[in-house]
């Protein structure tokens, strides 16, 4: 395989890997942003404790993390096929992505809202701001900072799930160090599809880092 | 009526070590314009008292009447409303990190639905009030403590209330940061006729401002009156406690204890010297906290005399018009 094709190669993998990940990062914030503002207004410490909504949500996102993602990858097909038409191809990955980091995701925005010092939300209650409000106002541009470092963590972690969909035709980089290196024993291009991986990793955690410097005015 | 009106309140609290009585039958009434200090010790459930207030902890039993309206009796959306006019500042100031000073006094009004022209506009007056203009565009971490509760005052007062709550707001502050948060709490209510409502376990936060003062103990009032009667003549247990000088002194034989209440007298007047010489006793100073307020005295003093003189001193008091009480 010449250097040209090589590097076609590479290129499309990495665009499909950024796609994968991007897309079922937004679409994970989608469902996973939500939920985990529920899960920390519900709580019996939150602004509105309701036990059985907490305890339902709380259950269904326990569950879906407790499965490994290579088994919900492929457990899900009959899913992905009915909502993409396909069960191949990275577009057809972010479904088994988005199922597993969306609840993944609630987690982690519940702990960062849940940082939120309780004192500053009796402020704000005393000065007779709704539960709307506090959400809008309060908990999340409070929480912000610690979101951002959140979603970092869950953009690299997603990165990672997608590598694995290359085991099941799932393109990216990731399909390409299983097709090349593992199957066809090319461990040169293997290495170089780490490296990039490696490198895309760097790149979102540093991006991370610097907003939050920006945004946060804590620390300056 | 009075501008807040507690009657026959009681709050419990359901935990898992069984039921906490933290409020049992308080009754008590704030008029417009007092500025009124709720003292106790920590436990004895003074913020509690406050929440009640205003609604952010809901009584057990008994009635809050803000405005003459019964807070119970109130929608929850009547209840958020009648709230904008009972500001409240906090021991750990409670800003939002993420804001600049100017944008949290802007808060409550954005909740209140004012335009953000007017809003701003407001916002800037009040950190005038407060002595803070330069520091509109700073975020609470570039402030020091004193500034930060100048914020928190400026932003609880954003809404016009009529009352201002302030829950310890003075215990994280060094003594004389808290002199002068105390002041602008003075000013306030002089200039602005807002009324002020202080928790603390600090008589001297009582002394310095406060007109009417309420002693919390276990739960219950046990003292209530103006401070001027309470801190001359304190009745109960607790009372006695936080005026008193800390750990009780020790009567010697043929020696008589006397506290004396300055309030009132002219500072200028030496009273124990002429006590000495009028008297003839030899005068033992064992505690003494004075200072001169525009020109009379204030604070108070224990004394020691000997028995034997006891008639005398008591007559020389009585003739100067000295507040005085014998502690055993």
């Amino acid at each position: 395989m010449d250097i040209k094709m090589l590097a076609d190669l590479l290129i499309r993998g990495m665009g499909e890997t950024l796609y994968m990940t991007l897309g079922s990062t937004f679409l994970a914030y989608v469902i996973g942003l939500p939920m985990g503002i529920i899960l920390s207004v519900t709580d019996k410490n939150g602004i509105h404790p309701n036990a059985v909504v907490n305890t339902v949500l709380g259950v269904i996102v326990n569950i879906l993390r407790s499965i490994p993602f290579i088994i919900l990858l492929v457990a899900i097909i009959p899913v992905t096929r009915f909502i993409v038409g396909t069960s191949i191809g990275s577009t057809a990955t972010i479904v088994p992505l988005v199922a597993a980091a969306g609840p993944f995701v609630a987690r982690m925005v519940e702990s960062s809202i849940k940082e939120v010092d309780p004192g500053v939300i009796e402020a704000a209650q005393s000065m007779g701001a709704s539960n709307m409000n506090i959400i809008f106002k309060v908990l999340i541009p409070e929480a912000k900072p610690s979101l951002i470092v959140g979603s970092t963590i869950a953009v690299t972690t997603i990165l990672g799930y997608s590598t694995m969909a290359g085991f099941v035709g799932g393109g990216g980089l990731g399909s390409i160090a299983i097709n090349y290196g593992y199957y066809r024993y090319q461990t040169d291009i293997m290495m170089v599809t780490v490296v990039m991986l490696v490198i895309v990793v760097q790149l979102f955690q540093e991006i991370g880092m610097r907003i939050t410097r920006k945004t946060d005015k804590r620390i300056n | 009526m009075s501008l807040v009106s507690i009657k026959n309140l009681s709050k419990t609290f359901h935990t898992a070590n069984g039921d906490v009585n933290a409020l049992r039958n308080i009754d008590l009434n704030i008029e417009e314009g007092d500025i009124f200090g709720i003292i106790g010790l920590s436990g004895a459930g003074k913020s509690t008292l406050v929440r009640c207030i205003n609604f952010l902890e809901i009584p057990t039993d008994g009635t809050v009447y803000f405005e003459d309206k019964d807070l119970k009796e109130l929608s929850h959306k009547e209840l958020l409303k009648a709230r904008q006019s009972m500001g409240m500042i906090f021991q750990g100031f409670n800003l939002l990190e993420q804001r600049t000073a100017i944008k949290n006094i802007c808060f409550p009004l954005e909740i209140a639905g004012v335009a953000r022209a007017d809003a701003e506009k407001r916002a800037r007056e009040l950190l005038e009030i407060v002595g803070l203009s330069d520091r509109e565009r700073s975020y609470p971490s570039q402030l020091s403590g004193g500034q930060k509760q100048r914020v928190a005052i400026a932003r609880a007062l954003a809404t016009n209330p009529k009352v201002l709550l302030c829950d310890e707001a003075t215990s994280a502050l060094d003594p004389n940061t808290t002199r002068s948060i105390l002041s602008l709490l003075k000013e306030i209510n002089e200039k602005m006729g807002v009324t002020v409502i202080i928790i603390t376990h600090e008589m001297r936060v009582i002394e310095q401002i406060c007109n009417k003062v309420a002693v919390i103990d276990k739960s219950r009032i046990v003292e209530e009156g103006s401070v001027r009667e309470i801190f001359a003549n304190p009745q109960s247990d607790m009372a006695r406690q936080l005026i008193l000088p800390k750990g009780a002194i020790k009567s010697i034989d043929d020696f008589v204890t006397i506290r004396l209440v300055f309030d009132g007298l002219s500072s200028y007047q030496p009273v124990i010297a002429n006590l000495v010489m009028e008297c003839n006793v030899p005068v033992n100073i064992m505690y003494a906290d004075t200072k001169d307020v525009n020109g009379t005295a204030a604070g108070e003093m224990i004394i020691q005399v000997p028995e034997g003189s006891l008639d005398k001193v008591r007559g020389y008091l009585q003739r100067t018009g000295i507040k005085y009480k014998e502690e055993m």
